[in-house]
């Protein structure tokens, strides 16, 4: 049996009143890119830990970074609220840049994992005497889709709500997909004991 | 190999390399806006939201953001008033154009016609009567409702332009627009409230959309002058009956001759140098500091000889002179030894009757001064009850308990086009007002943001299409759009006033008391504002309110 995933939500809420002054800033920079500069501030150092913590190079990362916010302000006309932070989509662009720079190069994914994030995944998974090898090799197993969510919720500590909205699925149909990944995991690790 | 690259040990990105790499204006620099351009028609609240706040601002936006058209944007006008009906009245004059014509404005301003000065925008000649359109903007809540832009870009650098007076000048025949003759100027004398001789004369080219400068504006090109001038012929009446007394002659102590130095007595004017007169046996000694004199020079006959008193007071310069040729040697003045003592003596009983008689001098001086003064203060009253209306006295009396009166100038400009002039000079507006983030750390300083608020007394959310800065003691203001409301940068306590104008016309404000008491730490900032109510309908009512 997999405990319940109880993780302490991320620094993600953002209220109504936030999402409401970050759409007049989205507004300014869609007149004016110089405009931008509030939001690039704002979320730099986001974007870069999403990015980094998927390579192992800082270089690339500053540079993927940059990208990911040019790539913004190109499509920043696009942009419709639709009720989800700005971050979201600032995500989404990233995770777009990141796969097809993956593509371009030919270069596997980095899973960057820390201790907290091994210990939350492994508490998750009951049995938290498996030893990270097996794990590791489990999570190889992993496809892409599904090693982004693991990453997202343990490594990166995300809330379902903002994994969500960065995937652009529901809440609830994220937090199912998390379970069954977590399920596939423990069935792994038990064949391989 | 994996799909994956499992790493448990990952290098961390400091601070430092952070800061290195997300400066934006370097990250600007690298990037080019996509074929097209950014600017396309913008859509950005089309689909319902999650907030009743951003629906509410999604309505306006879209309400106040129609699609553009084909090509280039419709520009707003360049003077453009946020308020039609609170705007600064222009006087309207009738003149002449066979005569010349000087006109006396409502604030003692004088506009000087010439004749024949306008014609047709197509070039033809205009006679007969001409309406001239005049009004003048002296005070930042003027130049706000006026709708006036105050930027300027010098050199690249933006600045607010910082006002010492500014008016408008029109002219019409039938109600069309006329243009001023080539080669003929209007000679305004505006009535400046402060005598600063730092500014400049600026036209504002409204094609152009940019201020133009003109010249400078100062005493020394005689386009700065006191406003309270005395009447010439009365002042030389006075000067006249209170001549300048003779500079006192200050004493001088003679030096003790040293027997080792060259000296010579000299047949000097003593009128001219009285200091020097009361010592029996005075004899010029070359000082020592002198290397061009030659003994053999003495004895040479010279035709004159001149005597100065040195730049540093205590010697004197001697000229001999020959028609072809001429020697200057610095000397003092000094006596024998034996009178020497006497010398002093005498010096000492000198300097004290010259001390009383400076002190007396100088109690007179003043008094003459005064009386000066007081007669051009009474010809300053009497040209304000002669020539001057109420509304001139009016204007005066506001500009006295602000700046004084000795302070008002008149500053000439010689308008050569029709249009909006200004006394001005650039203020770097940016370092003033911006909030940065780390103030006073010493290094390169990042510009802080916020995004604003605007409510109403009772908390509801207020849609303004502008907000003004009011910075009184620079003269001068600022409208922020509101499609820069969510990237806000200035810092409240800095501002003397916050005008708002409301989507149907309504005018708010936020006075500096209130200003300075936001806290502009946090990422969105509330700014609640008063109401001016219905009763406010002119700008004359409003700087009343506003107390500016």
């Amino acid at each position: 049996m997999l405990t319940a995933i109880q993780m302490k939500e991320s620094a993600y809420h953002r209220t109504a009143e936030e999402i409401d002054a970050e759409l007049i800033q989205v507004k300014a920079a869609q007149d004016d890119p110089r405009r931008f500069e509030p939001l690039y501030k704002n979320y730099y150092k986001r974007i870069l830990s999403f990015v980094y913590h998927r390579l192992d190079n800082k270089e690339q990362a500053f540079e993927i970074t940059a990208q990911v916010f040019y790539r913004a302000l190109d499509k920043l006309h696009s942009f419709k609220p639709q009720g989800l932070p700005f971050s979201a989509w600032l995500f989404r662009i990233a995770a777009n840049e990141l796969n097809q720079w993956f593509r371009q190069q030919k270069a596997r994914r980095t899973v960057n994992i820390d201790e907290n994030g091994l210990s939350g995944l492994k508490e998750s998974m009951e049995d938290s005497a498996l030893i990270d090898k097996r794990l590791f090799a489990a999570l190889e197993e992993l496809d892409e889709e599904e090693m982004e969510l693991i990453d997202m919720r343990f490594f990166e500590q995300r809330s379902f709500k903002e994994i969500s909205e960065i995937k652009n699925i529901g809440e609830s149909a994220c937090k199912m997909r998390t379970y069954r990944i977590l399920e596939k995991l423990k069935t792994t690790l038990q064949n391989t004991q | 190999m994996g799909k994956f690259k499992i790493n448990t040990r990952q290098e961390q990105i400091s601070e430092q390399e952070i800061g290195r790499n997300m400066n934006f204006d370097a990250f600007m620099s690298g990037y080019t806006p996509p074929a097209g351009g950014l600017l396309k028609s913008v859509r950005l609240f089309a689909i319902a939201g999650t907030a009743t706040a951003a629906l509410i601002v999604a309505g306006y936006l879209l309400l106040n953001n129609p699609p553009a058209a084909p090509g280039q944007p419709a520009l707003a006008p360049f003077i453009n008033p946020p308020v039609d009906h609170i705007n600064v009245p222009a006087d309207t004059y009738v003149i002449d154009t066979e005569t010349d014509t000087t006109l006396v404005h409502s604030t003692g301003s004088l506009i000087a016609v010439p004749q024949n000065a306008f014609i047709t925008p197509d070039g033809k000649d205009v006679r007969g009567k001409v309406q001239l359109k005049y009004r003048e903007f002296h005070d930042p809540i003027a130049i706000a409702m006026a709708g006036i832009p105050m930027e300027y870009d010098s050199a690249g650098k933006q600045y607010l332009l910082e006002s010492a007076g500014m008016f408008e000048i029109e002219a019409f025949q039938d109600g069309k627009p006329l243009q001023l003759r080539p080669g003929k100027t209007l000679d305004v004398q505006l009535v400046s409230r402060t005598n600063e001789n730092d500014y400049n004369i600026y036209y504002l080219d409204t094609v152009q959309r940019k201020w133009e400068y003109i010249s400078e504006n100062t005493r020394e090109n005689n386009t700065c002058r006191p406003i309270f001038e005395i009447d010439k012929e009365k002042e030389q009446e006075f000067l006249t009956r209170y001549p300048a007394e003779k500079p006192l002659s200050e004493p001088v102590l003679p030096g003790k001759a040293d027997p080792g130095a060259f000296s010579f007595t000299i047949d000097y004017r003593k009128e001219e140098f009285p200091e020097l007169a009361v010592y029996d046996g005075l004899k010029f000694e070359i000082a020592e500091t002198e290397r061009a004199y030659d003994q053999e020079l003495a004895q040479r006959t010279w035709d004159d000889v001149y005597v100065r008193k040195h730049e540093d007071e205590n010697h004197y310069v001697v000229t001999f002179s020959t028609e072809t040729e001429s020697r200057s040697f610095t000397v003092r003045p000094v006596v024998e030894g034996k009178d020497h003592a006497t010398a002093v003596k005498d010096f000492e009983e000198r300097r004290a009757r010259y001390e009383v008689l400076l002190s007396e001098k100088k109690q007179r001086e003043q008094a003459q001064k005064d009386s000066l003064y007081r007669l051009k203060e009474e010809f300053a009253s009497q040209a304000i009850r002669s020539n001057l209306n109420e509304r001139f006295n009016s204007f005066i009396s506001g500009s006295y308990s602000e700046t004084g009166k000795d302070l008002m100038v008149y500053r000439t400009l010689y308008v050569s086009r029709l249009g909006l002039w200004n006394c001005d000079r650039p203020f770097d507006f940016n370092l003033y007002v911006r909030m940065y983030s780390s103030p006073g750390s010493g290094r390169m300083q990042e510009q802080g943001f916020y995004a604003g608020r605007f409510v109403n007394s009772s908390g509801q959310m207020l849609l303004l299409k502008n907000a003004i800065l009011v910075l009184r003691t620079t003269n001068t203001a600022y409208p922020i759009p509101e499609k820069e409301f969510g990237s806000l940068s200035f810092y409240p306590p800095r501002v003397d006033l916050l005008i708002g104008i409301t989507y149907d016309n309504k005018v708010v404000y936020m006075k500096d008391e209130d200003l300075r008491t936001l806290n502009v730490t946090e990422k969105i900032v509330t700014f609640k504002m008063r109401e001016a109510g219905p009763e406010t309908d002119t700008v004359d009512e409003l700087r009343t309110l506003l107390k500016i």
